[in-house]
C-alpha cells in the first residue's frame, strides 16, 4: 500500500487536511494580489547516515542552499535554454531559504524506502522545511509530503547522492534539481504530466502544456504528445523527470501556486 | 514477496535486478513486487514521487525468472 493512501486510511482527518488545502490553495490562487517581495523558508536539513561518506559535508549542504536560492528566484542561468516560445512564462518564486540547522544522526539501517522511515529516526522541527538528506533504496532519488499531510512527517526527503552539487553529488543528478523538484511538490505542485499516462492528467496549472507522460534523460526539442505540438511538453519544467541539467524553469502559473500555497496551508 | 528494480525497457520486454543489487539513481524509475503466487505488482513514482502501483505493465507476464534477473514480456498473463 502506498503511503499517501496509508495515511488516508490511518491518519484521523488525513484526507480532509488534503482536500481542504487543495481548496484553500485552489481559492488563492484565484484572490491572490501576486507578492513583490520575497518570502523565506526556514530550512532544517537532517543528514542520517550508516557510512561516514554518507555524513555529508556543511559544503555540500551549502551547495544545496545555492541552487534553492538561485532556482527558486530565477536566477539560474541555464534559464536562456528555455525555449523562445515560453521565455515569457519563466517566474520568479519569490523564495529564499535560510539554513538554520543542521542534524546528523548515525543510524544502522544502511537504506531507507518511501515510508517515511527515515523521519521517526529524527523527527522534523515544526513550522520549518524539513530536508532529509539519507540513502534511499531501489535507486529513488527522493520524495515529498504536499501540504495538508500530518506535522509528525512533513518535509522532503532526498538521496544523498543527489543533493547539492559537491561532495557525494553524482551526475546526472548533481545540479541539486531534485531537491528543487521536491521543493516544489511541498508547495503544492504536481507533476507537468498530471500523473496519468494517456493525456487527461492535470497539474492544476493553466499555463503548463498538456503532456502524456514523463521525461527523462535530456530531451530535444519539440517533443509533441496529446496533440501539444507545435511545441510540445515542456520537458524543461522542474517538474518534470528529465536530468538536472535539462531542467530550469517554474512557470507563472505554477508560482501563483506556490505563492497560494504559502499564503494558504503552509502560511508561515 | 521480493522487490525488483528497472534495469532496462524495450518496447516488448523489460528486464529487472534484484533489490539486493544496487540501483543507479533514476528519476522515475519502474519498481516491481513479485509475490509468492508468480503474480506481480508493478510500481511507478506517484504525485510525490513515491512509488505507486501502476496498471502500466498489466499488459506483460513474467517470461523468465533467475536469482539475478527477471524478464518481462508483452503479452496475456494466465488466467
Amino acid at each position: 500500500m502506498v503511503v499517501h493512501e496509508l495515511l488516508a486510511e490511518t491518519v484521523p482527518g488525513y484526507r480532509e487536511a488534503r482536500l481542504e488545502a487543495e481548496a484553500t490553495t485552489r481559492r488563492a490562487v484565484a484572490e491572490a494580489i501576486p507578492r513583490t517581495t520575497p518570502i523565506t523558508l526556514q530550512t532544517v536539513v537532517h543528514v542520517v547516515y550508516n557510512r561516514d561518506e554518507e555524513n555529508i559535508s556543511d559544503a555540500q549542504i551549502e551547495s544545496q542552499l545555492a541552487v534553492l536560492n538561485r532556482d527558486f528566484r530565477a536566477r539560474n542561468e541555464d534559464r536562456t535554454q528555455v525555449p523562445d516560445v515560453w521565455t515569457s512564462l519563466v517566474a520568479d518564486p519569490l523564495i529564499e531559504f535560510e539554513l538554520i540547522e543542521t542534524t546528523r544522526t548515525h543510524t544502522d539501517e544502511r537504506s531507507f524506502g518511501a515510508d517515511d522511515s527515515v523521519k521517526r529516526v529524527v523527527k522534523p522541527h515544526p513550522g520549518r522545511l524539513n530536508v532529509w538528506v539519507c540513502t534511499l533504496a531501489g535507486g529513488l532519488l527522493g520524495y515529498a509530503q504536499f501540504p495538508g499531510g500530518p506535522a509528525k512527517t512533513d518535509g522532503v526527503v532526498v538521496l544523498n547522492r543527489a543533493f547539492g552539487t559537491t561532495g557525494t553529488a553524482a551526475a546526472p543528478f548533481d545540479g541539486g534539481r531534485t531537491t528543487v523538484h521536491e521543493v516544489g511538490h511541498w508547495l503544492g505542485l504536481r507533476h507537468i504530466w498530471g500523473d496519468r499516462n494517456d493525456c487527461t492528467g492535470d497539474d492544476f496549472v493553466a499555463d503548463t502544456p498538456r503532456a502524456q507522460q514523463a521525461n527523462t534523460g535530456r530531451p530535444t526539442f519539440p517533443h509533441i504528445t496529446c496533440d501539444n505540438g507545435p511545441h510540445g511538453d515542456m520537458f524543461m519544467n522542474y517538474m518534470d523527470y528529465v536530468d538536472d541539467a535539462a531542467m530550469f524553469m517554474f512557470t507563472a502559473g505554477q508560482v501563483a501556486r506556490m505563492n497560494a500555497t504559502l499564503e494558504g496551508p503552509r502560511k508561515p | 514477496m521480493s522487490r525488483w528494480w528497472l534495469e532496462d525497457a524495450r518496447e516488448d520486454e523489460l528486464r529487472f535486478r534484484p533489490e539486493s543489487l544496487p540501483a543507479p539513481p533514476a528519476r522515475g524509475r519502474r519498481t516491481l513486487e513479485l509475490h509468492e503466487d508468480g503474480s506481480f505488482t508493478a510500481l511507478a513514482p506517484g504525485p510525490d514521487d513515491r512509488p505507486k502501483q501502476t496498471d502500466e505493465l498489466d499488459e506483460f507476464y513474467v517470461a523468465e525468472l533467475a536469482d539475478d534477473q527477471l524478464t518481462l514480456k508483452r503479452g496475456p498473463r494466465l488466467p
